[in-house]
């Protein structure tokens, strides 16, 4: 049985947690994403949305689910696991827990670091803390809350910088610096309203959802387009490789290392060379995990998504170990 | 008019200050008919005399303002503590001093298990007492090594559990879990610390403690133990108050046979499904149900965690030891304006702050919320109270504010406190129950039971002598005076449930409600107060004598 991928959402008050919760709600793309928030107060779900409420869960018409856990996450993860354990077929896509407001989203997340070693469970994806660009450094001097706000960005992943259409340039660049400060692994994200592709806050199934099967080199379209769609989200570029014959881990590896500070997610099924079978690498921020696939594989194919225009630098990276397939830029 | 009944007692200690001391109670239909001497109670008419408590001391029935149902529930399985505690069927049980105890204990509960594979559970561990060491699988493994042995802490936060857990909840040397504890070899221990850790054990084994209290088991406990300790009414300080747990306290405590008046709290700000004002709607609308062992109207937040496990917000210079600062439960600004709508509903709010930060917070919320909606005799209260400062005590004496101290972490937990947490000077002025009186504000003391047992003379006894585990007065001039504690368990913490009209004193128009003791807590020596034996209670005018 497969673990449920978890992705953490922390931030203070104000941040933008349930706004950018709304966003990936409603442009869920198939993803089948089951939500713990704190209470159903300012989820907004548009009404037409809600196929059915029972108790403390809402389901929605695309297949996603809000739960509203309060102060009772281990009842409500317990809950959530006995159906999985039940039903495989139950299992949500991604399992997505809003932290409250002075929650450390650190210690919710090492519910995700026991999957290796139990059948099923939960697989941590990313800690995803929002920063409120007009009042991070008023949060930060709070004499009661300082300590907390700071501590929630010590281990994220991605950090969203939400609000910047209303700060000014030099609101932003304070607010950056402080948070390269606070969280030194984090890749930051500006934007506002929390307009976040799933694919950027979430990690993907491999390969379904990014590569059309046996599809000659073409990559799906529906991937990338689900990073740029329209104007529902903030642009990124990405760019996919493919190689046919097996990698070798550590040029791999290398790679990685090099890789720019702009690239947010990376995804792959890679064959590396004299292995068994496949491994299933994902990266989110800066942070790399391996993982067993169920088999071999004949093709290595992998994605990055980075922000900016950096599709040179992006390139560079794996010039020596792949194919380039596909680039999109918007 | 029916006869009504007169008790003759030894003595009655009443709390009420115009008539402190009486010789006789007169009781009709539940309620005090009257109190004095014989003679002063026969003009009421047809009575009869019933003599039982003849050799017996009455006080009012024992208020208990800060409990918890989970107090019944975990009888359900084998006490693990380190002090001795009795059980809801008047069973001692001996602390256990050593690892070697724990097993002992254990397996005499493994013996009787049904089944081969059914879990075994205990509780009230800590191993605080045990200095730097804890227990591990060697110990647990001697209990069973075919099914799951697990011991809850007595905070809840941590667990200890036995191979066979371990390897039930997948848990190894390759468990990267930060409170899977392990050992020099990199091999778990068996203690596993918080929320993630405990989620392993609690998928296989199930989270068995946490609703043990509510149902009608558990509460049926929270009776038995309420009748031999004296106490008449108590609270859950924080209950969900769904249909279901309504329900189920409203059949227990119909049953005339029920020691107990019971008082829930509603947990505000943890309603995962109902917003403030839904909840403060749900609770108007119970107080109109609200029968006479059965009270609404009582709200609880928790702001801040536990001093013993450095989860307290402190102001400064925070922890003695130099832990980094505790936790916020919710946001303060949340909590502000929550606390708001429970305030301008005429609720009144109790407010977990252990540390002086979070009850800076509360009084900050209280005053606000009074700027913009002015009550009177409002009532709320600040639950533990421990690190109020003179200040602070000052302000709430002016708002009205009232105090329920958590006297009983002086035994337990003072020479901690002394040489870890707090350090000296703000371990003897904690729990600072004479400054608060000096203050003029208005005390309860309690024993958040099951987190220490539910006695009243006990609390009472560290209120007044303050000693710790290992004899150590904490802060002699934070003593209380006998008199005065005994005020903080009846008529003080009556007052906090808004409830002193009814209960809290002996005097007439009050429920008839005693504890029957078989000394006189204000004759015998204070050092002796937690040894005054109860033989019972009267509820309502019905007698519940122990068995």
């Amino acid at each position: 049985m497969a673990a449920v991928p978890i992705c953490l959402i922390g931030g203070y008050l104000g941040a933008g947690k349930t706004t950018l919760i709304n966003h990936l709600l409603r442009h869920a793309e198939g993803r089948r994403i089951t939500v713990f928030v704190n209470d159903f107060g300012s989820i907004n779900i548009d009404a037409d949305l809600i196929e059915a409420t029972e108790g403390n869960k809402l389901s929605l018409a695309n297949g996603c689910a809000c739960c509203a856990v309060g102060g009772d996450l281990m009842n409500a993860l317990l809950a959530l696991d006995k159906t999985v354990r039940d039903n495989p077929a139950a299992a949500p896509d991604h399992l997505v827990i809003e932290a409250s407001g002075v929650a450390d989203p650190w210690k919710i997340a090492q519910i995700g670091f026991a999957a290796s070693t139990v059948t099923g469970g939960f697989r941590l994806d990313a800690i995803i803390v929002l920063a409120d660009a007009l009042n991070l450094a008023a949060q930060l001097a709070d004499k009661y809350v300082g300590e907390s706000v700071a501590r929630q960005f010590a281990h994220a992943d991605l950090v969203v910088l939400n609000k910047a259409d209303l700060a000014s340039p030099a609101e932003l660049a304070d607010a950056q610096s402080t948070i390269a400060e606070l969280a030194p692994h984090a890749r930051v994200l500006e934007t506002s309203h929390g307009r976040l592709s799933p694919a950027i806050l979430l990690e993907e199934d491999y390969p379904e959802r990014v590569f059309t099967p046996a599809a000659s080199n073409t990559l799906s379209n529906g991937f990338l387009q689900s990073i740029s769609a329209g104007e529902a989200h903030e642009s990124y570029v990405s760019a996919a490789w493919q190689s046919a014959t097996p990698i070798n881990r550590q040029a791999f590896e290398e790679a990685l290392r090099a890789l720019p500070e702009s690239v947010v997610r990376g995804k792959g099924i890679l064959q590396f060379e004299g292995e068994a079978i496949a491994t299933i690498w994902h990266r989110v921020g800066s942070r790399d995990t391996f993982r067993d696939a169920p088999e071999m594989t004949d093709i290595s194919r992998w994605v990055l998504i980075a922000k900016g225009d950096a599709v040179g630098t992006l390139f560079a990276a794996f010039r020596h170990i792949g194919t380039l397939i596909s680039s999109v830029q918007r | 008019m029916s006869k009504f009944t007169i008790y003759p007692a030894q003595s009655i200690i009443t709390m009420n200050r115009s008539q402190p001391r009486a010789r006789a109670v007169a009781v009709r239909d539940g309620r005090i008919l009257g109190v004095g001497d014989f003679d002063s109670l026969k003009g009421w008419g047809d009575h009869v005399i019933d003599d039982r408590f003849a050799n017996k001391v009455l006080m009012p029935g024992f208020v208990e303002g800060h409990s918890h149902l989970l107090e019944g529930g975990v009888w359900k399985y084998t006490y693990a503590g380190f002090f001795d505690r009795r059980g809801p069927d008047g069973t001692l049980w001996p602390g256990l001093k050593n690892f070697d105890d724990v097993v002992t204990r254990l397996k005499e509960a493994e013996a009787k298990l049904p089944t081969p594979d059914e879990p075994l559970f205990a509780w009230g561990f800590d191993p605080i007492y045990f200095g730097a060491a804890r227990m591990a699988t060697t110990e647990l493994d001697r209990v069973s090594n075919t099914r799951p042995v697990v011991v809850m802490h007595a905070n809840f936060h941590l667990l200890n559990a036995n191979s066979v857990t371990l390897k039930k909840s997948g848990i190894t040397r390759d468990t990267q879990i930060e409170g899977v504890a392990k050992n020099a070899q990199g091999e778990p221990t068996g203690e596993l610390q918080e929320f993630a850790a405990m989620f392993l054990v609690f998928r296989v084994v199930g989270n068995v403690y946490f609703d043990a209290g509510s149902d009608e088991t558990g509460i049926w406990n929270m009776g038995k133990v309420a009748n031999r300790t004296g106490v008449t009414t108590a609270t859950d300080l924080v209950n969900d108050l769904s249909g279901n747990s309504v329900a189920t306290m409203r059949r227990v405590t119909f049953d005339e046979k029920f020691p107990l008046r019971l008082v829930p709290a509603y947990r505000g700000l943890m309603g995962a499904t109902e917003t403030a004002e839904d909840g403060a709607a749900k609770i108007v609308k119970l107080i109109g149900s609200n029968n006479e062992k059965l009270h609404f109207g009582m709200v609880k937040f928790v702001l801040d965690g536990s001093i013993q496990g450095f989860t307290a917000r402190l102001r400064w210079p925070g922890y003695f030891n130099g832990a980094a600062n505790g936790i916020w439960v919710v946001p303060p600004h949340d909590f502000l304006r929550q606390f708001q709508v429970f305030h301008n509903a005429g609720l009144t709010v109790h407010i977990h702050t252990n540390g002086d930060e979070a009850s800076d917070v509360a009084l900050d919320a209280i005053e606000s919320a009074l700027l913009a909606f002015p009550r009177w005799d409002h009532r709320h209260t600040l639950q533990h109270s421990q690190m109020l400062t003179a200040s602070q005590m000052r302000r709430m004496a002016s708002m009205g504010v009232a105090a329920n101290i958590f006297s009983n972490h002086i035994y337990y937990w003072g020479d901690q406190h002394y040489a870890l947490t707090l350090g000296p000077e703000r371990a003897e002025r904690m729990d600072p129950a004479a400054t608060a009186l000096a203050a003029g504000v208005r005390i309860a003391i309690h024993s958040d039971a099951p987190v220490t047992p539910l006695a009243p003379l006990f609390t009472a006894w560290c209120a007044v002598n303050r000693k710790t585990a290992s004899g150590r007065v904490l802060g002699v001039n934070e003593c209380i005076k006998v008199e005065q504690a005994l005020q903080a368990i009846t008529l003080g913490a009556a007052y906090t449930l808004k409830l002193d009209h009814e209960i809290g004193s002996i005097e007439a128009g009050k429920r008839a409600d005693f504890a029957i003791l078989d000394a006189d807590p204000l004759a015998v020596p204070p050092n002796e107060l937690k040894d005054v034996p109860v033989a019972g209670t009267v509820l309502g005018g019905r007698v519940f004598e122990i068995k």
